[in-house]
């Protein structure tokens, strides 16, 4: 009997590994480009286990941060790059959003009350009056493309726009001290894992299903393949691109509002040159540029790439003002590698 | 081997999962037509493929004008005077025909581009060929026979000697061919080789000296064609004997059904005038007329995508209007587009996905997309249809011409109970062709299927009804019977014999 069972548990192991590895082998063929970011990221992950200073509870902590902050935008900007469009106000709303929630949390400022908090609103209306900027921005980029404006145009006015505004609000000012709730969210922690890293986890899971299980998500796909056939087949052109550019707008609010918290400030200078590092996070996962291929499974390895690469040159001691040259190799590096990798 | 302009033997070329020439044997000689002939997928674009060097055979040697040729690469094939003439034309729109002619080899005089000579010299080449066509025009003002004809005469001034026509008369009308014939005719009486490749046998008659069938990769015919019969020709290219003819003509089994869609005058700007049409139910319409005359737009009006100036649309005896494609999918209109690549298929996504993007609605959850209804409908799609291979995840790119347009018409079955067909047979191989036919006879139950074909032949075989339009003005509309005229039909339409 106990023979019998330990053959059939034998058998059972061998198909459970042969279904892995031709899982693997097929996933290899299939998808080249989401195993060669994952590659190159586990790569990257164990010779920087080498290096002193990596593995330490402070470091992570901080990676941790990061990778929530470009996290949010890029999973927001890959739903965008796969309608075919492209999102430059990310760093604008960012700053929009992040200025807000402080100037939103000193209302007072206006009366002459300086130095103490006065909420405009409780602290949870608050979070939710930012996104709702967010995604009034993004609203205003996916109407203005989905009529028809280059999305390249659209956004680079926004990003304009939108920084001017931040600017205009708050006079250039930074507003310091904010909210408890914003304090906890942002800063607080499980262990050493802090709370917004869920958050992320939670975007990303129902981002992940939104694309693959809605029409709405499959619209998404076929807008960024080609617009014309999307459209003969009924799906409105407007409607998606509105509800990605929201989507994004939304996201970027609430990274704003995570880095105003974490930083215990409202700032309009945050978020320069974040669309850069957005975009850069979604083409080395693996998004095609010109729409209609991708994914938040692709970008999620492309944010983390970035993010350890910047910490590696830390870690190095590699000069500030050098740091945004390894950026570009590697964006190179992975240009040059989809291409030879890409099916034919 | 002097004999032969250009000569392949034993050609294999193996791609990874399927042969596509086996062991094939083929030459072009000077003063001649020489026509390639098979179904979609028989070999026919790999074997210009090699000739052309854009890829080379896995085995297997050629030799142009005696001389063995090594390398395989454009290139050197059309330095060597190898010139092929695809659908899609290159032309420069913006440049004169002269400069579009001279293009990368501009006759110089001190520096400076000598007008005079280029004008000249195309005149001459132009003239050879009877072309009537000033070499100062530009050429985007060319129609599509005079765009070929001056790729041809391009190729000409750069001394090619082997010419290899890919599918010209799919995207030339009838009248356009007659003027395309003569100066192929002239082009063999110049002492260039010519390869001709085509699905239509009634071409082959006007046009060819010899005649090649490929099948599955191999050649199964090869010879002069006064020697053959039109019959064995069709036999060779499908492998099959021939069974009945497509279907009788005004064979209604099933009955007319109820008024189901009425256009009631309708205008569009200067293109259409005052169209008054009724559509029943379980009929076949055929809507005909020459390039111009206005057909594609009534097809266009009745989906939604171009708005009618003036006019009212009844479906099912409710006044509807249509802004959008999606107020015509709303309202059960399905439009299967002509470009099947630009405007029909999403080429990298797979049948799945293909099939459900206009009826979402159909396989929803209560949020969700229903992955089993979606496998369900899909399925029975494919099924229904004889999708190659059954497989829902495979991308549309690697299926081959026949089986696109399969998907393409099924992705409309489950909403569509009105039809709109833009030529649903172009491109089509014979079999493939009657299979469509069949198909389109087999859905019409419960529906209205109005089909736009560009071959009358076509629309004949497949319809109940025919509609002549000219120059936007409905010129018959009667059903179809046994008396039914083609030449007379032709002549309302507008075509002169």
């Amino acid at each position: 009997m106990r023979i019998i069972f330990f053959k059939k548990s034998c058998i059972s192991f061998k198909v459970f590994l042969g279904k892995f590895t031709k899982n693997f082998k097929m996933s290899f063929r299939e998808k080249p480009l989401l195993f060669l970011s994952y590659f190159i990221l586990g790569s990257l992950f164990i010779w920087m286990c080498g290096i002193p200073g990596f593995l330490t509870v402070e470091n992570l902590y901080i990676l941790l941060h990061r990778i929530v902050h470009l996290g949010l935008v890029s999973i927001g900007m890959t739903l965008v790059i796969i309608t075919g469009g492209i999102d430059l106000s990310v760093g604008s709303i960012l700053a929009l959003t992040c200025s807000l929630t402080g100037y939103f949390q000193h209302w007072g400022t206006w009366y002459g009350y300086i130095g103490q908090g006065s909420f405009i609103a409780p602290e949870p209306v608050i979070l939710l009056m930012i996104l709702g900027v967010g995604g009034l921005v993004g609203m205003l980029n996916g109407f203005a493309s989905g009529i028809g404006i280059p999305d390249f145009a659209v956004t680079l006015g926004t990003m304009i726009g939108i920084r001017g505004a931040a600017y205009a609000i708050t006079g250039g000012m930074k507003t310091f001290g904010l909210g408890p709730m914003t304090n906890n969210i942002a800063k607080g922690s499980i262990g050493n894992v802090p709370y917004v890293f869920f958050v992320l986890v939670m975007v990303l899971i129902f981002i992940s299903v939104f694309e693959r299980k809605t029409a709405m998500g499959k619209s998404i796909y076929a807008i960024g393949e080609n617009p014309r056939v999307a459209k003969l087949s009924g799906i409105s052109y407007l409607k998606t691109k509105m509800m990605v550019y929201i989507i994004s707008g939304i996201l970027v609010g609430m990274a704003g509002w995570i880095l105003a918290g974490r930083l215990d400030t409202g700032d309009p200078k945050v978020g320069v040159g974040l669309e850069l590092d957005a975009i850069a996070a979604v083409i080395i996962g693996g998004t095609n540029l010109y729409g209609g291929f991708g994914g938040v499974e692709y970008t999620i390895p492309g944010v983390l790439i970035i993010v350890l690469a910047r910490n590696l040159m830390v870690l190095y001691g590699v000069s500030s003002n050098v740091r945004l040259i390894g950026i570009a190799l590697l964006l190179l590096v992975f240009l040059i590698l989809q291409r030879l990798f890409r099916r034919k | 081997m002097q004999d032969h302009l250009c000569e392949l033997k034993g050609i294999y070329k193996e791609y990874a999962a399927t042969t596509a020439l086996k062991n094939v044997d083929f030459h072009v000689d000077g003063k001649e037509i020489c026509a390639l002939l098979g179904k979609n997928g028989a070999g026919k674009s790999t074997l210009i493929k090699i000739i052309s060097g854009v890829i080379s055979p896995t085995k297997g040697e050629m030799y142009f004008k005696g001389k063995q040729v090594k390398a395989f690469n454009t290139k050197n094939a059309f330095e060597q005077g190898i010139s092929v003439l695809y659908q899609e034309l290159h032309l420069f729109p913006n440049l004169t025909v002269k400069e579009n002619m001279f293009a990368g080899r501009l006759p110089m005089k001190n520096g400076i581009v000598n007008y005079e000579r280029m004008k000249e010299e195309a005149q001459k080449i132009l003239e050879s060929l009877h072309i009537k066509i000033d070499p100062d025009t530009s050429a985007e003002q060319l129609s599509t026979v005079e765009k070929q004809l001056v790729s041809v005469a391009t190729a000409i001034s750069r001394k090619a000697e082997l010419f290899v026509f890919d599918e010209p008369s799919s995207i030339l009308s009838m009248k356009e061919l007659r003027v395309f014939y003569k100066s192929i005719r002239k082009l063999k009486e110049m002492g260039k080789g010519i390869i001709y490749v085509t699905h239509s046998l009634e071409e082959i008659q006007v046009i060819a000296d010899r005649v090649v069938v490929l099948r599955d990769g191999m050649k199964v015919v090869d010879d002069l064609l006064k020697n053959m019969k039109m019959e064995d020709i069709e036999t060779s290219i499908t492998g099959k004997r021939k069974k009945d003819k497509v279907r009788k003509i005004g064979n209604a089994i099933i009955k007319k059904g109820k008024l189901k869609v009425e256009l009631k005058n309708i205008w569009f700007r200067s293109v259409l005038e005052d169209i008054n049409l009724k559509f029943y139910e379980n009929m076949v319409y055929c809507i005909y007329g020459l390039e111009g005359s206005g057909k594609k737009i009534l097809g266009k009006i009745l989906f939604g995508d171009l708005k009618p100036t003036k006019g009212k649309i009844k479906i099912d005896g409710k006044l509807i209007r249509l802004k959008s494609p999606s107020d015509g999918i709303h309202n059960g209109v399905g439009y299967m587009v002509d470009e099947r690549a630009n405007e029909g298929l999403l080429l990298n996504k797979s049948i799945s996905d293909n099939i459900i993007l206009p009826c979402f609605e159909k396989v929803k959850g209560k949020i969700f997309l229903d992955s089993k209804k979606i496998d369900k409908l899909v399925y029975k799609r494919i099924d229904e249809i004889g999708i190659f291979p059954p497989k829902a995840s495979i991308m549309v790119n690697e299926l081959s011409g026949g089986n696109q347009q399969k998907v393409l018409l099924g992705k409309w079955l489950e909403i569509g109970f009105i039809l709109v067909l833009v030529d649903p047979t172009r491109g089509l191989d014979i079999e493939t062709n009657r299979k469509v036919i069949d198909l389109i006879r087999k859905f019409r139950k419960g529906r209205v299927i109005i089909v736009i074909p560009s071959e009358i032949e076509d629309g004949l075989a497949m319809s109940d009804w025919i509609v002549i339009l000219h120059d936007g003005k409905v010129m018959k509309n009667e059903e179809i019977t046994a008396k039914t005229n083609k030449r007379e039909l032709l002549k309302l339409a507008g075509l002169e014999f």
